[in-house]
């Protein structure tokens, strides 16, 4: 599952709208929108540190986020007036999506580095999170950082977030929409900011759902038919636990050799060596099979 | 057909972490300018991005970045009860690179390391320091390529090069030497003929290439040269007068082993002067079994870490029959060729 996270609505309403995502109403405390065809949700958290750890880590328990799934924290941020930096940016870009390669809480202190592994069409940028809104007239918090912009969501997100994902699990993506004056941003001029975007952050949705994780799922006990194969031999060898483990090993190893282990369990029927009575004969049985699929 | 999942990852060295304190330092500059396209992201410490919490080895070394730093605390590490000391006492390793540019499926990286990125460490003279002072207390043998391949990464790091200077200045001869001697092992898969070509042999530095049956490199060994090229480099490193280990190690089980390892040893001693050979090693896989348990979770469509091993004593490795089988198979074939002191069995 894609689980997208947004401050507000208007950072959501495109995003809503270009995945066809439906409102689940079962939800209270945080607006949630589905789409399980498309394998994605969108939750609202609010603005805010504490609204964004909260929702993340109440949606994220709720639907079982993990191994496969991927957090994107979409929405728009300021960019700060560093007179000290490297480098001078004085002309506000607005309108201008960023994928954060680096992120500070500005209060603790505290840095984070989410994986850029994957490509992807956007800038890269810094970012710093703080509690209030950027006011460029107070540049002096700045001073000195190598940072160029502004949330108050994205380290509150990567913290709760990593107790779900790994650091290749999360992209931050962010649309510069003023320089140190958010108050003066509409939501209607925050919805256009992300419209704007939103074509190139579903091409970017649509490579991460490609790329899944589900790579390193236990490949052997997904197939159906060979778990219920194996719950079988398990049950007609009398297998203890550690018996259970050791043949799951034996077999995976098998089928990841390229053979089939069908035969040689179809002939061990056939000379009667299975089923076993006991556990007794199980367990020679199972000395037998090792030595076969070896 | 091309792999699209492969498509969808940045190359390597996309992105480059360096430690504000080593921004400036020699070599992270002189490594920078070889990736003039990548992103350069300062960190304070390199643990801050090689020990995040939940890191995807396996993802990660698709698409591997480059951590630059300085290492500090302990520099020698006393060699594992599991590693080869072929015969030395005061047998040591040190880490000024972690993690590798080849990916070996059976690789201990994969379960030792938290993350798949590669760290430099920039300050080997503080190494070096250390290296220095053990050798006024005792002689020393010591591994420089364990936790990774020094050499394979030669053409971004240069480390080899310093080593084999360092190396220099401490041999006998060379003036305000210590008073005891210092034994190198340099171990690599890497197979670039012009190495040898470019340097000359000092003494007291080993090379230890690792050889696999070709099957065992196309299976496992992924982005490593082939046999042919392993062989063809040891060649001109012997006519070079280099000092050259080869390493059997590990053996690795499938089902027509002996003929793969038969095959290998074939044109080994079609191509290689076994005569100059300083000495060789012949091992069977073995694991920490801390290191496989997370090996096979992070690789669980791997022949190789999901072969059913038997554990004993946090050790897992090959049956006791299994082990004896292929070990003197490979041994006995090996002592046709060379002396039996020269052939060490793990």
């Amino acid at each position: 599952m894609i689980y997208i996270v947004t401050a507000m609505y208007a950072e959501a309403h495109a995003l809503i709208n270009r995945f066809q995502l439906k409102k689940d109403i079962s939800h209270t405390r945080f607006q949630v929108f589905l789409n399980r065809e498309a394998d994605i949700c969108l939750f609202i958290s609010g603005t805010g540190l504490v609204p964004a750890a909260a929702a993340v880590s109440s949606i994220c328990t709720e639907y079982g986020a993990g191994q496969g799934d991927f957090l994107l924290n979409i929405g728009i941020c300021g960019q700060i007036w560093n007179k000290n930096g490297q480098v001078e940016r004085n002309d506000c870009q607005t309108g201008r999506i960023f994928l954060c390669s680096k992120i500070r809480e500005l209060s603790a202190g505290k840095t984070f580095y989410p994986d850029i592994l994957y490509r992807h069409g956007f800038d890269e940028a810094q970012i710093i999170t703080g509690q209030k809104p950027y006011d460029k007239s107070a540049p002096a918090q700045m001073e000195g950082t190598d940072f160029f912009l502004y949330d108050m969501e994205a380290a509150a997100v990567y913290q709760a977030g990593a107790y779900y994902f790994g650091p290749h699990q999360m992209s931050f993506l962010k649309v510069v929409s003023d320089d140190g004056n958010a108050a003066d941003v509409t939501p209607e001029q925050i919805e256009k900011l992300i419209d704007n975007n939103r074509e190139r952050l579903a091409d970017y949705i649509a490579r991460l759902k490609d790329i899944g994780c589900g790579e390193h799922q236990d490949g052997f006990m997904e197939d159906a038919e060979k778990k219920a194969a194996y719950e079988k031999l398990c049950a007609d060898m009398h297998c203890s636990r550690t018996m259970r483990e050791s043949l799951r090993q034996y077999l995976c190893y098998h089928a990841l050799s390229g053979a089939d282990c069908a035969p040689i369990l179809e002939e061990m029927y056939r000379e009667g060596k299975l089923p076993c009575t006991d556990k007794r004969e199980g367990k020679q049985c199972f000395e037998e099979l090792k030595k076969r699929l070896l | 057909m091309k792999n699209l999942r492969k498509d969808c990852y940045n190359p390597f060295f996309s992105h480059i972490y360096v430690e504000k304190a080593v921004s400036d330092h020699p070599r992270t500059t002189r490594i920078l300018r070889q990736f003039p396209r990548a992103d350069v992201i300062l960190i304070d410490h390199y643990k801050d991005v090689f020990c995040r919490r939940g890191q995807d080895f396996i993802a990660q070394q698709r698409a591997q970045n480059l951590i630059l730093g300085a290492k500090h605390g302990n520099l020698l590490y006393k060699g594992a009860p599991v590693c080869q000391s072929f015969g030395n006492e005061n047998f040591y390793y040190t880490s000024c690179i972690m993690n590798c540019v080849y990916d070996c499926e059976y690789c201990y990286l994969k379960g030792m390391y938290p993350s798949g990125n590669m760290v430099v460490f920039v300050n080997l003279e503080d190494i070096w320091d250390e290296v220095r002072a053990r050798l006024n207390e005792h002689a020393m043998y010591l591994c420089i390529s364990y936790d990774t391949d020094m050499m394979a990464a030669e053409q971004i790091t240069g480390y080899t090069a310093e080593w084999i200077a360092f190396a220099r200045t401490v041999s006998a001869g060379a003036p305000g030497k210590p008073p005891h001697p210092l034994k190198i092992e340099i171990r690599t898969k890497s197979a670039d003929p012009r190495f040898w070509q470019r340097h000359n042999p000092v003494p007291g530095i080993i090379y230890a290439l690792t050889l696999s049956p070709q099957a065992v490199i196309d299976a496992f060994e992924h982005k490593t040269p082939s046999l042919r090229q392993r062989l063809a480099s040891a060649k001109e490193a012997l006519r070079r007068g280099f000092s050259l280990r080869l390493c059997f190690d590990p053996m690795l089980y499938c089902k027509d082993w002996e003929l793969q390892y038969g095959e290998m040893l074939r044109q080994v001693f079609e191509e290689i002067d076994m005569e100059k050979i300083e000495d060789v090693s012949v091992g069977t896989f073995r694991m920490s079994s801390d290191y496989l348990k997370k090996m096979r979770k992070c690789q669980p469509g791997s022949a190789v870490v999901q072969f059913p091993y038997q554990n004993d004593n946090g050790v897992y490795h090959y049956s006791g029959e299994l082990t004896e089988k292929m070990e003197v198979f490979l041994s006995n074939r090996l002592k046709e060729k060379i002396p039996e002191e020269k052939l060490f069995l793990w």
